[in-house]
């Protein structure tokens, strides 16, 4: 008895905080048809937003892969003063509230602060700009991938590392055929992970990138925007389009990888 | 060409190239591995070592601190300059090519039955696969020092340690842990590096050679098979790593499986095969790519008691037919005693006796040595002993100390228990009998209350059928006796 209740009490859970705003969401978009829907998709601004966040995925995804196995393997195979230190800092940027690092970063290189001012007296422009929304980004994801990285890491077995040494194989052919394959699968969640977030950032965009239209503004901050000024079709297809982005990224990551 | 300025290990030409504008700089020309300043040209300079094969000595960029006009031969000979380090970390992450190896031998395929081996003199010895018997070499150590840590926290792992293992040998280091055992054969393997010594493969300088090149086959006690590989993939990993074609691969690897009784597990996991049969694996691994040495670190220590026993001798029978130099290290006396042909036994960093089973088991040079390779009794002198005995005490054999005997060491089974007295018999009673099967143990008690163990066969037992509280007489055969330090303990 207690085991159905508890059944269904979870169940319950399940349907209002999860599937019931999912559900709401979707008939909400599709209330109005799907054809207007499509006939949006052709909006300038929506699509300079939306190729700004796919590049921005194209660019901060790869960088961040490769700086991340870069650090994982740093953390886990060589012992140095601050290792300790450096695991606690890799913290910080999934910690801070992203507003906040979208403030530190505004702080840090808007033209009044000194490293701002020296930038962009030599050309270099980076608030309100696309190279501030790269950097934002870059700061907010790249603990991603080492924090999934590192806890696998550290449990593999030093030893196989050393029997590959001794057939003869480089660090290289060691990192790629010995140890990658263990780390494979959270390395790709990590990747996933990463996507998600380039994809959903919101808060720190909003600080750094001003919020131009059709030249800082990502799919997020379309979205909010289109909403605010009641333009509900566009903002349902934006909706949709973030939706199903994140499915898909769900979807990849369960079936593709795990 | 005027010679170049040193500042520490960066040094510069004072010619006109330190004169250059940024924007000359940029347009540096490689020429015959020389960074010529003066010509410009738009074509990239081709200074990778991303593609193996060049012909030239290719040069480093100028940021590498050595010489202006440095190629990169010299600058690899500079220990001291970047170009060194820079060069050190090519090596290490890019695949090694024929020329730019200088102490490296590789193997190259000539023909589908035979893997050559060609070391630095361009020397080649081709071996059959199918003779399978490799080519080993002698292993010479030379005052071999090793501390670990720092300060006050520092430990002398090793102390100057001199050791010379001929070609085909099958050595076994034993000693409790912390002796220095696993040290050692991690620094011959390349795996630790030594603080002071030298360590010789045949007359080639081994020290500084990293592990990669030193053709070891190394062997873990808990196997370090790659988990996410087949058997097959294990083993064919060094040769895959060495560059050896896919057919000879195959080949080597089915031979491989048939020599170590594997046939037909080659598809599986490491998880799916027992201990037993993943340390088989892990010696087919290691003799794949065809070493000179073969080191063992506790092969058997995690194995049950059964497949131990079994697997010793098939390392003897093994280790007879590819004849490779072996050097185990193990805790386990009995095991060093039946596998081995040369035994080096170690206590605290100090080797303290090197020798053939029976020299080290009946010729004990230390009374470390006796102690560790068996069971023995602590006797000291006293009145309780019979006059005839003291009187042989004198003749014990001595270890180094020269003082005058009072403590001795003696093995349990040549005690020799007597129903009547005798000559030569000291008075004891018996203490208790521990029933072995094969062997049964008595303790006898000394008037004085020092108690002996004797290890009796089981055939006396039953002539003399002891009991308990008995009177009996013992006695010591000559040469038995070892006299050691008062203070020693074992």
């Amino acid at each position: 008895m207690i085991k159905y209740l508890i059944l269904i009490l979870s169940l319950t859970y399940l349907n209002f905080f999860i599937f019931l705003p999912i559900f709401i969401l979707l008939s909400d978009i599709l209330a109005s048809g799907i054809f207007p829907l499509f006939r949006t998709y052709f909006d300038y601004n929506l699509f300079h937003a939306f190729s700004l966040t796919f590049s921005l995925i194209c660019i901060v995804v790869p960088f961040n892969s490769f700086i991340g196995l870069w650090i994982a393997w740093t953390l886990t195979h060589q012992k140095f003063w601050g290792r300790e230190i450096l695991l606690f800092v890799l913290d910080i940027p999934l910690t801070l509230s992203p507003i906040l690092i979208g403030l530190m970063m505004t702080l840090l290189y808007s033209k009044y602060s000194y490293l701002g001012s020296f930038l962009f007296n030599s050309g270099i422009k980076i608030t309100y700009n696309l190279l501030g929304i790269l950097l934002t980004t870059q700061f907010i994801t790249f603990p991603l991938i080492p924090r999934q990285i590192i806890p696998i890491l550290s449990k593999i077995d030093q030893q196989e590392e050393e029997v590959a040494k001794t057939l003869g194989a480089n660090s290289w052919q060691i990192f790629w055929l010995v140890i990658f394959p263990y780390i494979k699968r959270s390395f790709l969640s990590g990747v996933v992970l990463t996507n998600a977030r380039v994809i959903g950032e919101f808060g720190a965009l909003l600080m750094i990138s001003g919020n131009i239209i059709a030249k800082t503004q990502t799919l997020t901050l379309f979205l909010e925007q289109s909403y605010k000024e009641y333009q509900n079709y566009i903002s349902n297809a934006v909706s949709l389009l973030l939706f199903l982005l994140s499915i898909f990224l769900l979807f990849f990551q369960r079936y593709l990888f795990l | 060409m005027k010679k170049p300025m040193q500042l520490g290990y960066l040094s510069l030409n004072t010619d006109s190239n330190i004169m250059m504008d940024s924007r000359q700089r940029m347009g540096l020309r490689l020429e015959n591995g020389r960074l010529d300043g003066n010509n410009r040209s738009k074509k990239r300079p081709n200074r990778t070592r991303l593609f193996p094969i060049t012909t030239h000595p290719t040069p480093l960029p100028i940021a590498c601190g050595t010489a202006w006009n440095m190629t990169l031969e010299e600058a690899k000979k500079n220990r001291r300059g970047l170009g060194h380090v820079l060069f050190q970390f090519l090596r290490s992450i890019i695949p090694s090519s024929e020329e730019d190896v200088t102490m490296e031998s590789s193997a190259t395929e000539t023909d589908e039955d035979s893997v050559e081996w060609r070391d630095q003199n361009g020397m080649t010895s081709s071996k059959k696969h199918s003779s399978r018997k490799l080519s080993s070499v002698p292993i010479k150590i030379r005052h071999l020092h090793k501390t670990f840590g720092e300060g006050s926290e520092s430990f002398i792992a090793l102390r100057d340690i001199n050791l010379d293992f001929e070609a085909g040998a099958l050595v076994a280091l034993v000693g409790p842990s912390g002796s220095g055992k696993s040290t050692l054969l991690r620094i011959i393997a390349g795996l630790e590096t030594c603080d002071n010594g030298q360590i010789l493969f045949g007359d080639e300088d081994a020290t500084n050679i990293r592990v990669q090149d030193r053709r070891i086959g190394f062997v873990f006690q808990h196997y370090a098979l790659f988990r996410h590989m087949t058997v097959e993939q294990n083993i064919e990993f060094g040769l895959k790593i060495r560059g050896v074609d896919k057919k000879t691969r195959k080949k080597k690897v089915a031979e491989l499986l048939d020599l170590m009784q594997l046939s037909g597990l080659g598809h599986r996991f490491p998880s799916q095969i027992s201990g037993g049969q993943r340390q088989r694996v892990a010696l087919a691994r290691s003799l794949a790519p065809d070493p000179s040495v073969l080191l063992l670190d506790e092969p058997f220590a995690a194995l049950d008691a059964k497949v131990r026993r079994g697997l010793r001798a098939w390392l003897r029978r093994l280790h007879e037919e590819v004849g490779v130099t072996t050097i185990f290290v193990t805790h386990d006396q009995l095991e060093a005693l039946e596998v081995a042909s040369t035994l080096v036994v170690m206590n605290r960093g100090r080797v303290e006796q090197v020798g053939t089973p029976s020299e080290v088991y009946d010729n004990p040079q230390t009374p470390f040595v006796m102690s560790f390779m068996g069971e023995v009794n602590v006797l000291k002198r006293s009145r309780a002993l019979g006059e005839n005995t003291l009187v042989d005490l004198e003749n014990a054999q001595k270890f180094r100390s020269q003082r005058a005997p009072e403590t001795f060491m003696l093995r349990p089974h040549d005690i020799q228990i007597d129903l009547a007295p005798s000559l030569y018999t000291t008075e004891a009673t018996v203490v208790s009998i521990v029933f072995l099967g094969w062997q049964v143990n008595v303790d006898v008690e000394l008037s004085d209350g020092q108690v002996l163990q004797a290890h009796l066969t089981k055939s006396t037992f039953e002539k003399l059928n002891l009991c308990r509280g008995q009177t009996v007489y013992i006695r010591f055969p000559e040469k038995t006796m070892y006299q050691v330090e008062d203070d020693y303990s074992i």
